[in-house]
């Protein structure tokens, strides 16, 4: 026997598309993986924080109090600044982010900048201008003077020309 | 060539008298640095006083600390007239950078020939010490896991 016959015969064709689906299955979970490595060090980067808040996870109320309804306005909430930046600096400044969650607050410029490049991080001094001039990064006071914090209150959003 | 016009608009030199800004302006040379480039680095010998004219300079102390000048006239490296002569900081490029740079031989040449000259000098320089000694002397402060 010989041909298409054999291979029909043999599971030639079944075998064929099992191997297929399994090689592509493997591509598309490497893919994944992959695009969502940067959330994996994220979280790889806060396991402490995580793993706490799981060994001792916060009390339940022993039983809820109902509140008396108010007609009152509610508390104003605090207002945060919000900075627009294009979304190349938006990604450079998470990439800051995840290089001072590993440095800790408050940080030293210089560790940020030789980290950034050697990291491959295109123009970081250029960024970091732009975020110190925004106020996004702010100089810490005191003894810790010279050395550098996230600004609380700014929120950076995308700039709207992009979205 | 540096004008001295440039020099009089400078706010670091615009006390200074009109010979002096003269005999300033002929030792002054305009440089360019590009965002990224390092103009001098700690502990290197001081040959040189620059002010700053346009950009963002950034000053990283050896003990982590950091302070970025951004406005015009601004002096970086005091420790060219200043016994060890040797820079006390690394000034990095945060942006493209203009300065105006002063030889600190032929700055002292001058101080040497015009001794009124050299205490304004002085007494500019010393005021800049003392901004940046709390960055200098303070202990390096370490938070980070790094």
């Amino acid at each position: 026997m010989y041909g298409l016959k054999a291979i029909s015969a043999a599971n030639g064709w079944t075998i064929t598309f099992t191997g297929l689906a399994i090689v592509f299955t493997g591509l598309v979970v490497l893919a994944a993986i992959m695009a969502n490595m940067e959330r994996f060090l994220a979280l790889w980067d806060r396991r402490g924080e995580l793993l706490a808040g799981f060994k001792h996870p916060p009390r339940k109320q022993p039983f809820l109090v109902q509140e008396p309804r108010t007609d009152r306005p509610e508390a104003p909430t605090t207002d945060k600044t919000r900075v627009h930046l294009p979304l190349d600096q938006i990604e450079v400044a998470d990439h800051f982010h995840l290089i001072t969650n590993r440095l800790g607050e408050p940080f030293s410029l210089a560790q940020l900048l030789e980290k950034a490049s050697k990291h491959g991080l295109s123009s970081p001094h250029r960024h970091l201008d732009t975020f110190l001039k925004l106020g996004i990064i702010v100089e810490d006071s005191g003894d810790r003077q010279g050395f550098y914090t996230w600004a609380n209150d700014v929120e950076i959003v995308r700039s709207s020309a992009e979205e | 060539m540096v004008s001295t016009r440039e020099l009089r608009e400078t706010e670091f030199l615009r006390d200074f008298h009109e010979s002096e800004l003269s005999d300033l302006a002929g030792i002054a040379a305009h440089t360019r640095w590009k965002e990224g480039e390092t103009i001098f680095h700690a502990g290197a010998p001081a040959a040189a006083l620059y002010l700053l004219r346009v950009g963002t300079i950034l000053l990283c102390f050896p003990n982590g600390r950091s302070m970025p000048l951004r406005d015009e006239g601004h002096a970086v490296g005091w420790s060219s007239l200043v016994s060890p002569f040797r820079y006390t900081a690394t000034a990095v490029c945060l942006s493209d950078v203009r300065l105006y740079e002063f030889s600190g031989r032929e700055l002292y040449r001058l101080i040497q020939m015009n001794a009124l000259f050299g205490q304004r000098l002085m007494q500019k320089i010393a005021q800049i010490m003392e901004q940046r000694d709390r960055y200098r002397r303070g202990t390096p402060v370490s938070f980070g896991r790094d």
